[in-house]
């Protein structure tokens, strides 16, 4: 167990070197110059020429890649271009909105997809089942921003119910917070609820006819029960794995959601930064982004050795 | 579950009233502006984005003089200047008593520094090139500024009116990316990144204070999303529709105001005059006779929007109406490349920026010119970076489309390096003329300019952007015609009696 821990995480720290080197050389491959965008249609050339100096852009990418190695190092993403701030004071009022964002979306995809993918998997043989299937297969085609431009037509300017946009952080007013994020949060979830119902219905068909069911069937069990008592919690390992696997499509469905209810979280802000080739800005925050899904994939993988016991002995 | 538990939380966020942090502010006095594009910085000095002047010019930061709403320039800082009959050198007297909105008072000294941070060889101002006819900015008294120029310029005098001009506090010059100190009627509040930019009045302003205590500018990347929150009044003012066609849900007159002013925004087709067949102006004129531009105007911007027929808009001094240049006229256009040796057509490449009035103007333009025989190969670049990158910096293009927004900037068709690369010497030696002569002389100096690049066919101006607004029907005082960059709201108001 300690060694395949170990193992874990070595492996995690390999990741996250390779990917500062893959997310600075795409920064550096991207076309347009910061110093050009920044000084826009007026500027003259010799103005550029000074900013790029001032920038450090003019230096070779060997020894800026190793600039910013060396103060990640020291835990400073750097100096954004721009701003002239510090790359982590902007970053971190950022996080709890996306956070909150996916955190919500998530919880609703699952309050989703659980149910949904049970009924389609148990009724699969029934019209019932097969018009949910197909309900799902329709939620998978359509664009988070379209329904969510949708729902804030409907239940804010129509209803005028929920807020069409905009954040209260959760310890401000947690009932804002919650308000704020209902309609953002559907958007996601709908989308990723789908996706996730179809793994569950897969997952649960795959489940129901396993010998340990028909098992708990002959030893006098309902479906429901031995279903409920054995089934889910081997159903549950693939379902597990999606999820993490989701966390990035829901971290790029939240760039999109946030434009859409404005709201002021690191997708807009990613946007934003590279709209404006403000690099390190980049750089720090797809940084941060990677190492939090591998953290959380890393962190999928020990719920793994919790769900399922087999796993904890390591080979 | 617990179905009750469920429906008292569900009832709990409906019903919830909409609070927040409004409860403390006076709404009678506070204006809520929506905005397209926030700044990406609040340095003007650094970033040449025009969401910055929009917020900051006039607002917070001012210069010796501004443009008033007739687009005339007008004293500000300076109470009056003098110019030497040689026009080479002005005194400007400031009003005393000025301070900032930190209490520093602003002398002389300040606009010394403010200038000499310009023109410092090492500066990287994105308009550095406005302030090259000076010499030398020096204080003469803590009241007296003299400012010596190598050649005469009108052109700099009027520059002053916009961001170069901007006067700073030398004392906190270090934090301007951040928190600015002007001398204007409001001062910084805060900036939410990613939300909104909030301004107080000044109480302590040395002119007429404002009428406003508050404003806040709240940044929408979503057209829908910012009609949302002025449809349910969260927002007073849209402060620049980007998407004409969604006006009609604004129709509701004892609500809502729609404004439709005039710009400096010239959208502009521009061709590169050095390549192939672009060269022959015959071409170029062939192009301005195959678009309808009234067509244009009606698809792409919902009819909003005035045709120019060149580069000067109606609040200029030196406009005349030059729309009638090129009239809608296929036939002509085919005759004219027939002439110039395309009677089997030609392909040109469009590159557009990723823009909405661009991409819109780009299919019309397109589906024009295929009717007299020229094929638009249209690809699309991302705005700004990709785009200033091909288009801008390299020239690596036939034609593109995009909005040049700052004011009076017809003088870049007297810098051939420009990207449009148009050279003809008649119009460059006019230019320098109109910049050194007497405002009489320039006016009729930049008519002739403004004729001649129309004669050349130098690009195909589509038409002017509108300065579209929709404002609640209390609000009052905020200029029709956005004459400068500023979202100027030194008279804005709201009246008691709206409704």
């Amino acid at each position: 167990m300690a060694l395949n821990l170990a193992r874990r995480l070595g492996f995690l720290v390999l990741t996250l070197a390779v990917a500062s080197v893959v997310i600075f050389a795409v920064c550096a491959w991207i076309p347009g110059d910061p110093a050009t965008t920044l000084l826009g249609t007026q500027a003259t050339p010799a103005a550029v020429h000074q900013l790029r100096h001032q920038l450090g852009t003019d230096r070779p990418l060997t020894s800026q890649y190793g600039s910013w190695i060396k103060s990640l190092f020291t835990g400073d993403l750097g100096t954004s271009y721009v701003t002239k701030l510090q790359v982590w004071p902007q970053i971190q009022p950022r996080l709890g909105v996306t956070f909150s964002l996916v955190l919500v979306g998530m919880v609703l995809a699952l309050l989703i997809a659980v149910p949904v993918g049970i009924f389609a998997a148990v009724r699969h043989r029934q019209v019932s089942g097969v018009v949910v299937s197909g309900l799902s297969q329709i939620g998978l085609a359509l664009p988070a921003f379209w329904i969510g431009i949708l729902l804030a037509f409907v239940f804010s300017v129509k209803l005028d119910i929920l807020p069409p946009g905009g954040y209260v952080s959760f310890r401000q007013d947690p009932v804002e917070w919650l308000r704020h994020l209902v309609l953002p949060g559907i958007s996601l979830a709908l989308v990723q609820g789908a996706v996730l119902s179809r793994y569950v219905r897969g997952a649960v068909l795959d489940v129901m006819n396993e010998d340990y069911i028909r098992t708990a069937r002959a030893g006098g069990a309902t479906f429901a029960k031995a279903l409920w008592r054995h089934g889910l919690r081997n159903a549950a390992i693939p379902v597990v794995t999606v999820l993490g696997l989701q966390l990035a499509t829901l971290l790029i469905g939240a760039i999109v959601i946030e434009s859409v209810f404005t709201m002021p979280g690191l997708g807009l802000m990613l946007l934003q930064a590279v709209g404006n080739r403000d690099l390190v800005l980049v750089e720090g925050t797809v940084m941060i982004l990677v190492a939090a899904v591998l953290v959380l994939n890393f962190l999928v993988d020990l719920l793994y050795l919790l769900i399922d016991p087999r796993l904890r002995s390591s080979r | 579950m617990n179905r009750r538990l469920v429906a008292a939380l569900a009832a709990v966020i409906l019903v919830a009233p909409a609070c927040g942090s409004s409860a403390a502010d006076n709404p009678a006095t506070t204006l809520l502006v929506g905005a397209t594009a926030e700044p990406p910085t609040l340095d003007p000095t650094a970033s040449s984005a025009a969401a910055i002047p929009q917020v900051l010019l006039y607002n917070v930061y001012q210069g010796l003089v501004k443009l008033n709403g007739a687009g005339k320039i007008a004293p500000l800082l300076a109470q009056s200047w003098t110019e030497s009959t040689d026009r080479k050198t002005y005194t400007f007297t400031l009003h005393s008593g000025v301070t900032f909105s930190n209490g520093d008072p602003l002398t002389s000294a300040d606009v010394v520094y403010s200038f000499d941070r310009v023109i410092a060889p090492k500066s990287a101002h994105p308009f550095k090139a406005q302030m090259a006819p000076v010499r030398t900015v020096t204080a003469a008294g803590p009241d007296t500024v003299v400012i010596r120029l190598k050649q005469p310029s009108n052109n700099w005098l009027f520059s002053l009116t916009g961001t170069v001009g901007m006067i700073f506090d030398r004392k906190a010059i270090g934090s301007i990316a951040t928190k600015p100190v002007g001398s204007g009627p409001f001062v910084f509040q805060k900036w939410v990144r990613g939300d909104s930019i909030t301004l107080t009045r000044n109480d302590d302003y040395w002119g007429t204070k404002a009428k406003l205590g508050k404003v806040v500018f709240r940044y929408f990347t979503d057209p829908n999303a910012m009609n949302n929150y002025m449809l349910t009044d969260q927002l007073d003012v849209i402060s620049n529709v980007q998407a004409p066609q969604t006006l009609p849900e604004f129709r509701d007159k004892s609500k809502f105001v729609i404004a439709d002013g005039s710009t400096n925004g010239e959208v502009v087709l521009s061709f590169n005059n050095t390549r192939g067949a672009l060269k022959d102006k015959r071409v170029r004129q062939a192009i301005n006779y195959a678009i309808d531009r009234k067509g244009l105007v009606k698809t792409v911007w919902a009819g909003y929007g005035q045709l120019i027929g060149s580069m000067v808009p109606p609040t200029d001094p030196w406009y005349q109406n030059l729309s009638n240049r090129y009239p809608y006229d296929p036939a002509k256009a085919k005759a004219l490349l027939a002439a110039a040796g395309y009677r089997k057509g030609l392909t040109l490449q469009l590159k557009l920026p990723t823009l909405p009035y661009a991409t819109g103007a780009g299919q019309v333009v397109a589906s024009d010119l295929k009717q007299v025989g020229i094929n638009a190969h249209i690809s699309q670049l991302e705005f700004p970076a990709r785009w200033l990158d091909v288009v801008f910096t390299k020239g690596d293009y036939d034609m593109s489309i995009v909005a040049h927004v700052e004011p009076r900037d017809i003088v870049q068709y007297g810098n051939p390096a420009y990207y449009w690369h148009y050279k003809n010497p008649l119009v460059i030696k006019w230019l320098q003329q109109a910049d050194v002569g007497t405002p009489q002389q320039q006016i009729t100096l930049m008519r002739k300019v403004a004729r001649q690049i129309s004669d050349d066919a130098a690009s195909d101006w589509l038409f002017l952007l509108p300065n579209l607004m929709v404002r609640k029907k209390d609000v009052t005082g905020i200029p029709v015609n956005a004459v400068s960059l500023s979202f100027d709201l030194t008279a804005a108001g709201k009246s008691s009696n709206g409704s």
